[in-house]
């Protein structure tokens, strides 16, 4: 049963940070490398809130959450915007984010091993099984801030504009949208959800300047997986994953446990290519 | 009569290469324009240069006794000069209705949305029938249908068509002109038509413009550009 609770957590939080790479890939036909990144900054920036500066737990998740919102506003105005048409750039300058994230990570920290403080102390027993607050509280938000993302993607107008400029962005334009201005709501958004998975997770598994490229491991499996244009496609992947992740821990030791659910996704990915629930499955 | 949009010396280059130069082009009030020429003429680039998709070289742009040079796309738009483009563009995995409700995208008057969406179902009731479809599913005059009532949902001014006849067959052709007309007559929207089929623009509109590579080389009444010699030899062989 444990297993289930941390497979939903992790779950839940490979949704949250695969969700802006995912909006960034469908509207600006380009992939973020430096997502991943961005994620371990906005758990750093956390940590040294709460750790070095004192500040309560979640109004350091909320800050570092708005300057990565921030963040993701920049990078778009100074890379996806200039370059959209021009891949091999923008995967330089990514290459460039994440080794500057992380050797300034590794200059910060060394070999120190940190984790967030907790957010949230004790006990809850449901139905006789007792579990950790720590991971209620996780699930919970995290549950909310999907169910806000979604709720803003198909009930509100700035969903209906990312919508179409995904699918057609000249189309978008002629209707009178400011794609530029969408582009960098979706990037605030998802750099902004990223940074909060980066906060829970470096609380539950610790912080590392490495914990990006786990993650982008992951999220690009995820969206490969989902398929391109798939919101509920992330969804249903995203908890795939997390069961498979908490399932392998457990049922292997060492380096296979994290081993195996790739291999796994490889081959789905060598059975269904597109992957399982976008537009051209 | 004023002119609802004037086109003033309209250059655009791509890289060294030019593809319109020196083009002028008035359409007025209330009345149905068309812009003729072959493949590569310039004809798509003239329009989208109009509204700001392609940056322009030089030249002006005025609507509505406005200069509007230098402004958005979306201004443009929002003020009533709107385009439904070579190709329609639609949001394909988008249903019906929400393509439609896209058209309306700066519009904040609920009323004249509604009434608009009433007016683009009695000009294409099959609209009305497949408003949960998906956009992309419908055949390709049903397409083009749902793009010039995407473009009427801004509620224009000015409403540019870009070779709605591209790919249909000809009985849908002229169910299309058929409905330009009746747009232009009921609601006495402008329309600057720019088409390669011929038949489809003097059928339509009343004055002519001519492009052959990037020049303006004719313009006139469609009758006189009927007997026109240079227009003739482009087109029906002389």
């Amino acid at each position: 049963m444990q297993i289930v609770i941390n497979a939903l957590v992790l779950g839940i939080m490979y949704i949250l940070a695969a969700l802006g790479f995912a909006f960034i890939f469908n509207m600006l036909g380009t992939i973020n490398l430096g997502h991943g990144a961005l994620y371990m900054v906005g758990a750093y920036l956390c940590y040294y809130l709460c750790a070095a500066a004192g500040i309560n737990n979640w109004i350091a998740m909320i800050i570092s959450a708005a300057v990565l919102a921030v963040v993701g506003l920049l990078l778009e105005r100074v890379m996806f915007r200039l370059f959209l048409d021009n891949f091999d750039r923008i995967v330089m300058i990514s290459v460039g984010i994440i080794t500057i994230c992380q050797t300034i990570a590794n200059l910060l920290t060394g070999s120190k091993a940190l984790v967030i403080p907790s957010y949230a102390n004790g006990l809850t027993t449901i139905f006789g099984m007792s579990i950790s607050n720590e991971r209620l509280v996780t699930f919970g938000v995290g549950l909310l801030l999907l169910l806000a993302t979604l709720y803003v993607v198909n009930y509100t107008a700035l969903g209906r504009q990312m919508e179409a400029v995904a699918q057609d962005r000249l189309g978008a334009a002629l209707q009178g949208i400011n794609t530029n201005r969408v582009s960098a709501a979706v990037c605030a958004i998802g750099v902004g959800l990223a940074a909060v998975a980066g906060c829970f997770m470096g609380a539950y598994l610790g912080l590392s300047s490495s914990m990006g490229d786990t993650m982008n491991l992951r999220i690009l499996m995820l969206v490969m997986l989902a398929g391109a244009g798939s919101m509920n496609g992330i969804i249903i992947t995203g908890t795939v994953m997390g069961f498979l992740d908490a399932i392998c821990q457990m049922a292997f030791a060492g380096n296979a446990g994290s081993a195996v659910p790739i291999i796994i996704i490889v081959i789905l990915l060598l059975i269904k290519p597109k992957g399982f629930f976008g537009h051209d499955a | 009569m004023s002119n609802i949009l004037e086109i003033r010396d309209l250059t655009v280059m791509f890289g060294k290469s030019i593809a319109v130069h020196d083009v002028n082009i008035n359409v007025p009030e209330g009345g149905i324009v068309t812009l003729i020429g072959s493949n590569g003429a310039g004809k798509s680039t003239t329009l989208n240069a109009t509204l700001g998709i392609v940056p322009m070289t030089r030249g002006t742009i005025s609507f509505n006794g406005e200069d509007v040079t230098h402004a958005s796309t979306s201004e443009k738009v929002r003020k009533g000069l709107v385009l439904a483009p070579e190709g329609r563009h639609l949001f394909p995995y988008l249903s019906v209705y929400k393509n439609l409700i896209l058209g309306a995208t700066q519009r904040k008057d609920k009323e004249g949305i509604q009434q608009d969406l009433e007016f683009c179902f009695e000009l294409f009731p099959i609209l009305k029938d497949r408003l949960k479809q998906k956009a992309g599913t419908m055949s390709g005059g049903q397409q083009q249908m749902l793009a010039i009532a995407r473009a009427m949902m801004a509620n224009p001014k000015l409403l540019c068509l870009d070779e709605p006849s591209l790919g249909l067959a000809p009985a849908v052709i002229e169910d299309i002109g058929e409905k330009v007309r009746e747009i232009n007559r009921t609601k006495g929207t402008s329309i600057l038509l720019v088409e390669q089929n011929v038949h489809l623009a003097f059928g339509t509109a009343s004055y002519c413009y001519t492009l052959q590579v990037g020049e303006l080389v004719a313009e006139g009444t469609v009758e006189e550009i009927r007997n026109n010699d240079v227009v003739k030899k482009a087109y029906f062989g002389g």
